[in-house]
């Protein structure tokens, strides 16, 4: 019996306990290493991708999947053949081309900075397209695609959650600290906004711009509407808690201090919420990757030929596609995968955060 | 009887002069109830000169601690309204201030310390951070951690260096008390007001705490004023005590001719409730009923209800609290009984 070396006796920090609870809930960590995969290959998608999002060729419109064979113990993948004209695909029995990888390519930016040839694989050779997801009707790889589509798709979530709750931190830390009127006046707002329905918020807002907008515009106005409709709901929430963190003594002895009603709010209240916010942000970016996706899909969010996860599923709307080519439901997949795996954050999250059930 | 809204200043020679530290005249406050004014605190006056120490006693709901947080106005109103008085720190009013005024007065001339230490330190932050935070509202120019330190170490906490970094639960009571007094000292305050300080200690620790408040007045000239239901650590702490009842200030007198020669029934009923080391031991004797609720005082004295001297006119007779004594004032017109 090994004697154990003495244990530090301070208890740990609420975040120590709040970390340790959540390294315990095994889907919750599965979900976050999904997570940091997904970003992390989003943010190098132009390294990662054989393709960049705009590569035409149209004599490979639908162009099937093409599966990797081995050669050797080498990954390579066949050429296909057109069979007959709407786009049906065989493969060549034999005819294989090794797969190459940091293989010389289209150019492509990276963190918008680096300007880089080199991609992650490839064949190096037009004649044998890699389409591991397959192609569109503009011979367009899907997989790339994707991966171009995840910049737009996940990063709206982030970016969205960021200003709503920032928003709405703010605007229900003061509305339940002030309390009285102004309180009144900001809730009754929260409310009309709430009773808005959504979905038509944003189609007349988008009606109201202009259509000849950049996706960049596009992008930036799609967040911008998602968080407004979204902000009121978190600053109820957040007013009722600073109701009653307000009453706690230590917001007494900030106030007794002679400490302004701004910083009491930012310093003494807002950190009281924020488990709740970090459960709340992590299970509502589902919410704005969605959206993006029915706007997109409702033709009033990102424009091609840029890429985005709801812009390709709107291009799979039609029945006979997607019977001929069901490759075409490949960004669904990856949005399922997402957000299952933000949902199976925030409950550990707030498992985690709710010390009770610990 | 004009002379009874005004209680003999602290030292009379400084008065005229210049204006005593803190000086409470005639303070009512209301509290709003379904549109009912109830009168928690009625028409209190409280002097207090620089590096005095004063004790305010009475059981639980007599307006204490609505008085001395009405010192900074930290009172929320709504619910509270101030229904006259004047509360003069330094010479202005307190209840007149605009915002910024009264947050120059917090922290800067009036301090506060509270019963639970536990509660009343911000448990997401460092305690140096908190700490820190004081100094960077009031003295920003000493916003650093030598000082930090020098404040732990002035309040006695060993070894500062390593609580710095602690979070507030990595501390006991007495410990977390000790870093509430530091940051209450941080901004180098003119009047320490300690509301129930040692309340929801042990009471070796409460020893401990009484006996660091004693030493600092000593170190740093600053008035005290003490809130405490314990009349056993008045005559340690206070130059002066006053005795409160429903709202009332019922007794006022140097603390110890109140600890020897307590005047009104209320003041003695308390003193029979402590339990005494020496003579007799039998069932602690304690006052029948309980304070009256608020919008509910008897008519007349407030405490005949519960008074073992009352006479039939006490129910009738409003009382008026007079100096029977050099410094020594009583409501009670049968004090001498």
């Amino acid at each position: 019996m090994s004697s154990l070396p003495p244990q530090p006796s301070t208890p740990l920090s609420p975040w120590g306990l709040f970390w340790k609870r959540l390294r315990r809930h095994r889907t919750a960590v599965a979900g976050g290493i999904l997570l940091i995969f997904l970003y992390g290959v989003s943010l190098l998608a132009g390294f990662v991708s054989p393709y960049r999002y705009d590569h035409l060729d149209k004599e490979r419109s639908f162009h099937s999947p093409t599966p990797v064979r081995f050669s050797g113990f080498w990954p390579a993948v066949e050429r296909f053949r057109k069979v007959s004209d709407p786009a049906t695909y065989e493969a060549v029995a034999g005819d294989l081309k090794p797969l190459k990888f940091l293989v010389e390519g289209e150019d492509y930016t990276l963190f918008g900075l680096l300007h880089l040839k080199r991609h992650l694989f490839g064949t190096g050779d037009p004649d044998y397209p890699v389409y591991l997801l397959g192609a569109d009707q503009f011979g367009r790889d899907i997989l790339s695609r994707v991966l171009y589509g995840s910049q737009v798709s996940l990063s709206i979530g982030i970016i969205g959650i960021t200003l709503s709750f920032s928003l709405g931190m703010l605007i229900g830390g003061i509305s339940g600290y002030v309390g009285g009127t102004t309180d009144t006046l900001t809730m009754r707002a929260c409310e009309l906004i709430m009773s808005i329905p959504g979905l038509y918020l944003i189609m007349a807002l988008r009606s109201v711009f202009p259509s000849s907008l950049s996706s960049t515009q596009v992008y930036l106005l799609i967040i911008v509407i998602l968080s407004f409709i979204r902000w009121a709901s978190s600053a109820r929430v957040i007013r009722g808690m600073a109701l009653s963190l307000r009453e706690r003594q230590y917001v007494l002895a900030a106030k007794s201090l002679g400490q302004t009603p701004l910083r009491i709010v930012v310093r003494h209240i807002l950190p009281g919420t924020f488990s709740y916010v970090i459960v709340a942000a992590t299970l509502s970016i589902p919410y704005y990757i969605l959206g993006e996706v029915v706007l997109s899909y409702l033709n009033v969010g990102i424009q091609e030929p840029e890429a985005s996860w709801g812009l390709m599923l709107n291009a799979a709307q039609n029945y006979q596609y997607l019977q001929d080519y069901p490759w075409l439901l490949a960004p669904g997949g990856a949005i399922f995968v997402t957000v299952l795996a933000f949902n199976f954050l925030g409950d550990g999250l707030r498992d985690a955060a709710d010390a009770k059930a610990g | 009887m004009s002379s009874a809204s005004s209680p003999a200043p602290s030292n009379a020679t400084s008065a005229d002069a210049t204006p005593p530290l803190l000086d409470i005249r005639d303070l009512r406050l209301d509290f709003m109830k379904d549109g009912r004014a109830l009168r928690a605190v009625d028409g209190v006056s409280l002097r207090l000169g620089a590096g005095e120490a004063l004790c305010l006693v009475g059981e639980s709901g007599c307006g204490k601690s609505v008085t001395a947080l009405s010192i900074a106005r930290l009172v929320p109103s709504p619910p509270a309204r101030y229904a006259g008085g004047e509360i003069r720190v330094n010479g202005s009013d307190v209840l007149k201030m605009s915002p910024r005024e009264l947050r120059a007065i917090r922290g800067g001339v009036v301090s506060y310390i509270f019963q639970e230490p536990g509660s009343s330190l911000n448990p997401v932050f460092r305690v140096g951070a908190q700490i820190l935070e004081s100094l960077k509202l009031h003295r920003p120019e000493a916003a650093n951690e030598e000082e930090v330190l020098r404040l732990l170490r002035l309040v006695g906490i060993p070894a500062p260096e390593s609580r710095l970094r602690d979070y507030p639960h990595q501390l006991s009571g007495g410990m977390q008390q000790r870093i509430m007094i530091a940051m209450a000292l941080a901004s180098h305050p003119r009047l320490l007001v300690a509301d129930e300080p040692t309340t929801a200690l042990d009471v070796t620790i409460q020893a401990q705490i009484i006996e660091l408040l004693r030493e600092l007045r000593r170190q740093i000239q600053m008035s005290l004023l003490l809130i405490t239901h314990n009349l056993g650590i008045v005559g340690d702490l206070a130059d002066r005590v006053a005795v409160m009842y429903a709202g009332q200030i019922v007794e006022l007198a140097p603390s110890h001719t109140l600890l020897s020669r307590p005047l009104h029934p209320y003041t003695r009923a308390l003193m029979n409730s402590v339990p005494k080391l020496k003579g007799q031991v039998g069932r602690l004797s304690a006052i029948p009923g309980n304070v009256p609720n608020l919008g509910s005082f008897p008519e007349g004295c407030r405490f005949h209800p519960r008074c073992p001297q009352a006479r039939p006119d006490c129910s009738t007779q409003s009382t008026q609290l007079l100096e029977v004594e050099p410094s020594h004032w009583v409501r009670c017109p049968y004090w001498s009984t």
